[in-house]
């Protein structure tokens, strides 16, 4: 049955840019950002949405894009870690408090810690450090032990 | 001495900026023209005889370019690390379930795995080995030697036998830890990209970029001068990038040099579960003596690591073990044998604290039971026992002044109330309900550096360079891998050179500008790269406070003043200059502005015969305090809050060493509690973070770090080395809270409701 | 990962493409199984029809007797419907512990039913709140009770191509509790779990839904332990005898999550805490 069509014409907007592709029909999201958009600030770290590492906000919702098809965001709109900038365009509050509280060590877990905030903040500004905590329970990080992580977005609350 | 004003301060990292927006560039986020993709094609058995391996069905799969096995290694097919029993492809036997059999290259990463998935490997099942005490026994199948012994190691002093006759009191019991996976966030990959003089060039994930230079030199049969490695961004280590990266980086290696293409291996997670090193398994029998009045006469141990498959760094891992399996206390008497078992698994290796946490597991929790015969508190039976400067180890070290371990004790005993807490669930047993809470304690001592058995590893070298516009290069051998280094590095830099912070920058390890400085181990790079780094910059110091003097003097300070040095600023009678006006007068004076650094640890005199002499360079110290609550009816156990002090010499960075000391408190209570790899039949049971579970967010303790800075001579700034340390105490203190709050003594780790369940039940 | 996927807009445009697909199909929903099933290099020659944004799966639609939970509703919309709040309170109360926040972003209720699992937190609640599942092939409709779907480890009663277009909760008030072991509390699959749903009456419950999770080859509904609860006072000693009871219902094995005696017996643990934890609010 190799007539059907086997390519689809996304349509989606990607950190405030129109964007129109046309890709394989059976590419992940994950794949999408990084190989099709370039966007590498996204990573891979389990594949099976257990570490948060490839969170990206659709819709304004934190997501894993490992788990999401390509095809998923048709007609949404997507904000990666390249798309988090404060309103000036410079750094983000919680990229300013990731910095100066020391809740970056490797990093690799960073983007995703901060779009999962991100998310939170955007619908809980006020969100109680309990909160916060249950909220980023779906983000692993293997070198802060989250103290400061926490601390950071406690900090960022409230902060444009 | 003269005020510090870089060392001791919480300087901003200096990677965190392009890691907090996404920009790091981290192995796989790299991309070169014509690159090509790998994916390996892995054992299905635990032990196998490899009949034949066909890419028939694989050459189907769209983009498919080549397959890859031991036939194209050029050079010999060891993997030169410690005992070279590991191929870097096998050639008849394969040893564990996920071990790497051949590799798939193909156009895209997709395509390769698709690929390799349809590669057909035909075999025949050898009978394997799975459990380690098995494989010591006589008649097991023998797979490594005639002993299935990878590796053992004595400690022997005193008479141990008499003094447990004369004992008033002993204390004996059987421990067991499990694997822990290191779960890095970042799994382990390289790139390798062929180079037009027939060298190589690697990018690679890792912690010890000259490990990976070995390798590769050794699979392609290369000159060191015509291979490169670059260390990338490394997301995480932990020991987990220590020896393993060198392998992936020469099957990628192996593949761009078949195919003469630039060619990137990223490992998914469960590959990376399934083969990549973890922390060994442990299993020990530990006996301790006192005498009337609790004073520890003597102990005896015998300590067994599953090595798996291979022995990549069990030898060293078992040693680092044997040296502290006594504990950090004064003991006359001791009888240690340790044992690295061959079994048909993963290979196991590096992992923070590096063969001490599960010894110090069994050690500390035996120590309270001890505590509790001699009708002593846990903490008062330590400190009558634990070491002080001047003591002697139980290799007969003379510990020098740099030891707080009383100190460190004291402090968390007294930040977690401890003697209030202790008298209160004596004296009151409050009706609880079904939750009951209990205190915990442990102390640990820890060699800084690679020690003895490391000896001729234990130098590091560093190329410092200042540039005419006075911005500062510092290469060093040492990685960053989140703990910091770079940041670290560069204000002991800075300090020594009297340079603005933000001028220093220190690089990512590229393999051909310093000399080979061992790994990123062992808590080893303050301390040696470090030193390395005021050696190279010492000499240009001297130029740059010079030319400092002589334009402030010819600008009319007093030359009878002292010159004052601080934050990038030189001043005399009343009078500054700053560090670029410096450092441009000093190249138009064309002095020599760039200088090598090298440092070698001091010897250390251990004998591996009997065990003793001095083992390591320095010390460490830790001690903590767990709080927990268990849930009597499921045996659910909550870790609250944890107390934490260290004695790792001068602090070089206080926010980074509390951000290290968390992290390595909460993968030790991960460890304790919840970590559970499984076999079965020689297979991963969980190669996954859905039941491999790790600590999140909400279950966190609270924690509370204080630092005791004994000054270390000759230490960078009298620093010593912290990033394992705080990992290492952590299980048994909370093994030893629960314990003190339901009675359940639980003697494997981890400590899974289950077992909690199971011991209340017995009662 | 697939060979394609195929993204309908409609219910009728996936009636219509259908007999054109490969004949190695599957639904993609939240994808929160089904990708997690054949990550890690796994490649198929499936195709995947994707109903994630198919509008008459993701509405919640309150009838006279019943509310209705569209299969494509993500557990997080779930979570903030007023209507949902209020006639599915065992589900309300799981949802802390389905998955993780980003999860619940994508996961749905009609892709967990459809993997058959018995260890579905969402799955196991509805079950207690007697839930009743809609589905469709073809155009022809039917309606099961949700318990009768499961048939044993990842089976279901589900015939080839057969759509989840919902489930029905009736809407009688009700009290509703979620007790749940994991090796951590939060994001983490259960050991066991246990799912309560009351209807009381002047202290009296008039009708039980307990459901159990990860103690049986499928959602366990435990209908033994219901029907005792029946007409009994709700009080702490009616919560232990009832944990005595549900024990015995409960048909765990040991894997590698857990041990086989321990879940029986965290089993009754639950379902008393669950039981106790209503008490306080059945006088309201």
């Amino acid at each position: 049955m190799k007539q059907l069509e086997n390519t689809f014409k996304l349509a989606c907007l990607v950190n405030g840019k129109r964007t129109e592709l046309e890709i394989d029909s059976s590419r992940s999201l994950l794949d999408l950002i990084r190989e099709d958009l370039g966007l590498k600030g996204t990573k891979e770290g389990c594949g099976e949405g257990e570490c948060g590492a490839c969170m990206v906000l659709v819709d304004g919702r934190a997501v894993n894009s490992c788990l999401m098809m390509a095809v998923q965001v048709h007609g949404k709109e997507m904000v990666t870690i390249e798309g988090i900038k404060g309103k000036d365009g410079g750094l983000h509050p919680l990229q300013k408090t990731f910095i100066a509280e020391g809740a970056v060590q490797c990093g690799f877990c960073t983007p995703g810690l901060i779009i999962a905030s991100e998310a939170l903040l955007r619908r809980n500004p006020k969100a109680t450090l309990e909160e916060i905590k249950l909220e980023l329970t779906g983000n692993l990080c293997r070198c802060t032990g989250y103290e400061k992580v926490l601390s950071a977005v406690e900090k960022a609350r409230g902060k444009k | 001495m003269e005020k510090l004003s870089y060392v001791g301060k919480s300087l901003p990292r200096k990677d965190a900026l392009i890691k907090a927006v996404g920009a790091a560039q981290y192995a796989g986020d790299r991309e070169f023209a014509g690159m090509l993709h790998a994916a390996a094609v892995r054992s299905p058995r635990p032990r196998i005889k490899i009949l034949s391996i066909s890419d028939t069905a694989a050459r189907r799969v769209p983009g498919y370019v080549t397959l890859v096995t031991y036939k194209d290694i050029k050079g010999v097919n060891k993997w030169p690390v410690v005992l070279q029993d590991y191929p870097f492809l096998p050639e008849k036997e394969s040893r564990f379930a996920g071990e790497t059999i051949a590799l798939v290259v193909a156009q895209t990463a997709r395509a390769a795995k698709k690929a390799a998935a349809l590669v057909e490997v035909k075999y025949k099942e050898l009978p394997f080995l799975e459990e380690p005490l098995k494989a010591l026994e006589k008649d097991a199948v023998k797979i490594y030697g005639d002993d299935n012994v990878f590796s053992s190691f004595v400690i022997k002093k005193g008479s141990v036998d008499e003094a447990f006759k004369k004992a008033a009191f002993t204390a004996e019991g059987e421990f067991s830890t499990n694997y822990q996976v290191h779960a890095y966030l970042e799994t382990q990959g390289a790139i390798a990209l062929p180079e037009s003089d027939g060298g190589m060039t690697v990018h690679s994930t890792t912690q010890c970029p000259f490990y990976v230079l070995d390798a590769v030199a050794a699979a392609l049969s290369l000159p060191y001068h015509k291979v490169k490695i670059l260390q990338t961004v490394t997301g995480g280590g932990f020991g987990g990038k220590e020896d393993v990266p060198a392998l992936v980086a020469s099957h990628a290696a192996l593949c761009a040099a078949k195919t003469g293409r630039p060619v990137k291996l990223i490992y998914g997670r469960k590959e990376d579960f399934q083969s990549m090193s973890k922390r060994h398994p442990g299993w020990a029998r530990v006996a301790y003596a006192a005498d009337k009045n609790g004073k520890l006469t003597a102990c005896r141990v015998k300590y067994v690591l599953d090595g798996g498959a291979y022995s990549t760094l069990s030898p060293i891992v078992l040693w680092r073990g044997t040296v502290h399996a006594a504990g950090p206390y004064k003991i006359a008497n001791v009888d240690i044998k340790t044992y690295a078992a061959a079994t048909n698994k993963v290979p196991c290796g590096a992992f923070r604290g590096f063969g001490q946490p599960q010894i110090c597991f069994a050690q500390e929790s035996l120590i309270d039971e001890l505590a509790e015969k001699v009708g002593m508190d846990p903490v008062q039976f330590r400190l009558k026992n634990l070491l002080e400067p001047g003591d002697r180890t139980v290799t007969g070290q003379k510990l020098n002044s740099s030891c707080g371990l009383k100190e460190i004790v004291q402090a968390v005993r007294k930040k977690s109330g401890w003697d209030k807490k202790i008298k209160d669930r004596r004296s009151k047993p409050e009706d609880r309900g079904d939750v009951a809470t209990g205190i915990g304690f442990s102390a640990v001592y820890y060699g800084v550096g690679l020690g003895a058995k490391g000896r001729y590893l234990d130098r590091a070298g560093a190329f410092v360079n200042i540039y005419k516009d006075s911005s500062v290069g510092v290469n060093v051998g040492n990685a960053e891998m989140g703990q910091g280094a770079l940041t670290v590095l560069a204000q002991i830099a800075a300090e020594t050179l009297n340079a603005p912070y933000e001028s220093v920058k220190v690089e990512e390890v590229d393999s051909s500008k310093v000399p080979d400085s061992g790994p990123t181990v062992a808590s080893r790079t303050t301390l040696m790269s470090g030193n390395a780094i005021i050696e190279a910059a010492t000499p240009i110091r001297e130029r740059i406070f010079k030319t400092a003097f002589d334009l402030l003097t010819a600008m009319g300070a007093g030359a009878s003043q002292k010159m004052t040095a601080c934050g990038g600023l030189f001043s005399m009678g009343g009078k500054s200059i700053d560090f670029k006006k410096v450092v441009a007068e000093c190249w138009f004076r064309r002095l020599k502005m760039s200088e090598q650094g090298w440092y070698a640890a001091p010897r250390t005199t251990f004998k591996m015969e009997d065990g003793q002499g001095d083992a390591y360079v320095i010390y460490s110290y830790s001690a903590d305090a767990a709080e927990v609550e268990v849930d009597l009816k499921t045996g659910a156990v909550k870790v609250i809050k944890i107390w934490a002090a260290y004695d790792v010499g001068k602090i070089v960075n206080p926010r980074l060493a509390v951000g290290q000391a968390q992290g390595g408190i909460l993968q030790g209570m991960s460890w304790a509690v919840f970590e559970n790899l499984t076999y079965r039949n020689g297979i991963m049971v969980n190669p996954n973070f859905t039941d491999y579970v790790l600590a999140t967010t909400a279950d966190k303790p609270e924690y509370d770090i204080t630092f005791i800075e004994k000054p270390y001579a000759e230490g960078p700034y009298k620093a010593k080395g912290l990033g394992e340390i705080p990992l290492i105490g952590v299980a048994p203190a909370v093994a030893n809270a629960i314990k003190n709050a339901c009675g359940a003594r639980v003697r494997s780790v981890p400590l899974l409701p289950e077992k909690i369940w199971k011991a209340l039940k017995v009662g | 990962m697939p060979e394609m996927i195929v993204k309908p807009a409609t219910l009728k445009e996936l009636w219509k493409i259908l007999p054109a697909l490969p004949p190695a199909r599957r639904y993609l929903a939240g994808g929160t199984d089904i990708v997690v099933a054949c990550n890690g290099g796994c490649e198929s020659s499936e195709c995947w029809m994707d109903i994630s944004d198919i509008p008459e799966l993701k509405t919640i639609k309150e009838t006279a007797s019943s509310l209705f939970l569209g299969a494509a509703v993500k557990i997080s919309d779930l979570e903030r419907s007023a209507a949902v709040r209020k006639w599915c309170p065992a589900l309300i109360a799981a949802i802390p512990y389905y998955a993780s926040p980003s999860l619940r972003n994508m996961a749905t209720l009609g892709g967990n039913a459809g993997n058959g699992s018995p260890c579905a937190d969402g799955v196991c609640a509805l079950v207690a709140e007697g839930a009743s599942v809609l589905l469709e092939l073809k155009g022809k409709k039917r309606r099961l009770p949700l318990k009768d779907l499961f048939l044993g480890p990842k089976k279901t009663a589900l015939k080839k191509d057969e759509l989840i277009l919902g489930f029905e909760v009736p809407k009688r008030a009700r009290l509703g509790a979620y007790q749940k072991l994991s090796a951590r509390p939060y994001f983490c699959i259960s050991k066991a779990a246990v799912a309560v749903t009351l209807e009381i009456s002047g202290g009296v419950i008039k009708r039980a839904g307990i459901a159990l999770g990860s103690v049986a080859p499928v959602p366990l509904y435990a209908a033994k332990t219901a029907a005792w609860l029946a007409g009994k006072k709700l009080s702490a000693v009616t919560a232990a005898a009832a944990a005595g009871i549900v024990k015995a219902e409960a048909a765990p094995i040991t894997d590698a999550r857990s041990e086989a005696d321990y879940r029986r017996e965290m089993c009754g643990v639950l379902l008393e805490r669950a039981l106790v934890s209503l008490v306080p609010l059945a006088g309201r």
